[in-house]
């Protein structure tokens, strides 16, 4: 199950960074890259 | 898109990776171990839990046990914290076990951190602080983390909806994340979720090892209400009054005419999962929990500093005192710092293995080596704490 | 102005009333540093204790663990039976009884409140009709600071003492637990030969 939630928050994190790269209102990005921190730290299971 | 778009969402991406970078280095800060003195010469070996639990071997819920083997037949006791990393108090008792014990006859196993995983976690959204540091006299510093209540996420993700586990507790709604929580799957599982297993580990190690007594020491806020007590299982009941009695008449004899606020209480018989509880009912060990008093855990502190967690100074649960509304954990201006706290655990689960040869003499257990209650509290963990290589 | 004047002395005097009462029924410690031991009433003494001796509780709290485990310790001849029924209670001369009530102690010995409280009250027409002593021993004493605290020995030790001193009946009380024993070992210890 644990693998199964990995690579859900991978393609989460694919996801985001897909609309984050396209998206043109600097603000939304940053919000992204919020969530984001989170996501990469989880990812990596630092946190 | 054009160029100039691209490069500056590619360089908030790259801002976003670095702050997750720095964000990350605190958080493998936190599961960097801990160094326990281990240079004690009655000290017999260091165990891991995967020898009662071989499924637990390389993962994070592989704790060590400190084995003093007296090599004499008597009594065994396991006296173990870090059930919950935040309760500090019940590590550092540990800790000073492990540090200074000595075993003349029976065996004991002593065990810091029972939830290993937990102390690499933070809680967050608490201002938690994840270490307590203390200055030796040498001017090196000893260092013990302080995690949170239930194990590391990253260490056993994610939480089931819905778990019926051994003890018979069925953990879901707001109990989902206590899957996490060592004190609710005693006597765990064999091949469950990590701190199924770790359960299970201590329960081999009780029946393994014939541990006649158990002490799982904790902490707890002022708002709990039962702070200063000894929950004992039904079989413990006996021991545990001896042990509360023999405490305070050794107060008295040292001059401390007022003795110790311990006070007794029996495990709840629907304390499913609890160790108290869960151990009493399923090995043959007498299995008994304390509660010291912990100011920073509850939700009236002041803001988080080292005088609040280290010395337990609180005066807006002071206020809260005067106010008359709390049941058991009264705190007055001179706080409750981590000395007296750690006192008291080393004063009830020291009472309690001398009742048991009291009681039972072919089960003495002799050790000795042990701070006084008046030292520790006098000199503090800055002069008793052994400097680590 | 009248009418303020008037709702005002009617506040104070009530405010007044209240502090007397509080003041008549507030519960002062007899106990302290110097005086760890303080009996009122008259004495009981160990002549007035007949053998064979029952302790048992009313209430089944921890406290009946502590009391045993004092009564170990001074070397005492007794009887420990928590759940002891009034047919039981009346084999004996002098009956301990460790009053508290616990859920968890009243669920361990799979009792009601209802089956503990008829037994209560067996057990005391047992002890009327057969003359029996009875020592009651409160052991879960409070804390001595803050609102609460005094509320309970407003409510508790002030019950007790107050229904003493009507009754005439000694009462001894203690500044801690460990206290005890010397109150114990005067009345049960055996005699050295």
């Amino acid at each position: 199950m644990l693998y199964v939630y990995l690579v859900l928050v991978a393609l989460l994190i694919v996801n985001i960074v897909w609309n984050m790269l396209r998206e043109k209102d600097v603000f939304v990005q940053v919000d992204a890259a919020l969530v984001l921190v989170p996501l990469i730290l989880r990812l990596l299971l630092i946190k | 898109m054009n160029a100039k778009q691209t490069t500056r969402n590619v360089l908030v991406l790259l801002i976003a990776l670095v702050l997750a970078f720095l964000a990350g280095q605190d958080f493998r800060d936190m599961q960097q171990p801990d160094k326990i003195y281990a240079e004690n010469p009655a000290l017999t070996r260091v165990a891991k839990l995967s020898e009662y639990n071989p499924n637990l071997k390389g993962t994070a819920g592989d704790t060590d046990i400190y084995v003093f083997d007296s090599g004499v037949p008597g009594g065994v006791a396991l006296v173990y914290g870090g059930t919950h990393a935040n309760e500090t108090a019940a590590v550092m008792n540990a800790i000073t076990y492990v540090e200074n014990v000595s075993v003349t006859q029976g065996k004991l196993f002593v065990m810091p951190q029972a939830n290993l995983s937990a102390f690499s976690a933070t809680l967050p959204l608490r201002a938690q602080m994840g270490h307590m540091t203390f200055t030796l006299a040498d001017g090196s510093v000893r260092t013990v983390r302080m995690g949170t209540r239930l194990a590391n996420p990253v260490h056993q993700w994610p939480d089931p909806n819905y778990r019926l586990n051994s003890s018979g507790r069925v953990l879901e709604h707001g109990e989902i994340a206590e899957i996490r929580n060592l004190n609710r799957n005693h006597p765990g599982m064999e091949d469950g979720y990590l701190v199924e297993m770790v359960c299970y580990g201590i329960r081999k190690l009780v029946e393994t090892e014939n541990v006649d007594v158990l002490y799982d020491g904790h902490e707890a806020s002022p708002e709990f209400r039962a702070v200063n007590f000894l929950i004992a299982h039904q079989r413990a009941m006996d021991l545990g009054s001896a042990a509360i009695l023999n405490a305070n008449l050794d107060a008295m004899m040292e001059g401390d005419m007022d003795g110790y606020p311990f006070k007794l209480d029996l495990s709840g018989a629907t304390s499913w999962g609890l160790s108290h509880r869960a151990l009493g009912d399923n090995t043959q060990a007498m299995a008994t929990l304390f509660e010291s008093l912990n100011p920073v855990m509850g939700f009236c502190h002041e803001k988080v500093t080292e005088a609040l967690v280290k010395d337990g100074i609180s005066p807006n649960y002071v206020h809260i005192t005067d106010l008359g509304l709390l049941g058991s954990g009264e705190l007055t201006d001179a706080g409750s710092p981590i000395e007296l706290r750690a006192g008291y655990h080393m004063e009830m689960s020291r009472h309690l293995i001398g009742a048991l040869g009291e009681l039972n003499p072919e089960k003495t257990l002799t050790i000795s080596g042990l701070p006084t209650f008046n030292d520790l509290v006098a000199n503090g963990f800055e002069g008793i704490l052994k400097p680590v290589k | 102005m009248k009418r303020f004047t008037r709702i005002l002395a009617l506040v104070l005097a009530l405010a007044a009333i209240t502090a007397v009462m509080s003041a008549e029924t507030a519960y002062t410690f007899r106990t302290s540093k110097e005086e760890r031991v303080v009996t009122e009433n008259g004495e009981f003494t160990a002549d007035l204790i007949v053998d064979p001796v029952l302790i048992t509780s009313i209430g089944q709290s921890a406290d009946v663990s502590m009391l045993d485990a004092l009564m170990k310790k001074v070397g005492a001849t007794y009887t420990f039976d928590p759940i002891a029924p009034a047919e039981e209670v009346a084999k004996y001369k002098t009956v301990i009884i460790a009053s508290g009530a616990s859920s968890k102690g009243l669920g361990a010995a799979g009792i009601s409140q209802e089956q503990e409280t008829a037994r209560a009250e067996a057990i005391m027409k047992t002890v009327e009709e057969n003359e029996i002593t009875v020592i009651l021993a409160h052991l879960g004493g409070p804390g001595r600071r803050g609102a609460l605290s005094d509320t309970f020995s407003d409510m508790v030790l002030g019950k007790f003492t107050d229904f003493a001193a009507e009754k005439e009946i000694p009462i001894t009380l203690l500044a801690t637990i460990a206290d005890a024993m010397t109150v114990l070992k005067d009345l049960f210890a055996p005699v050295a030969q």
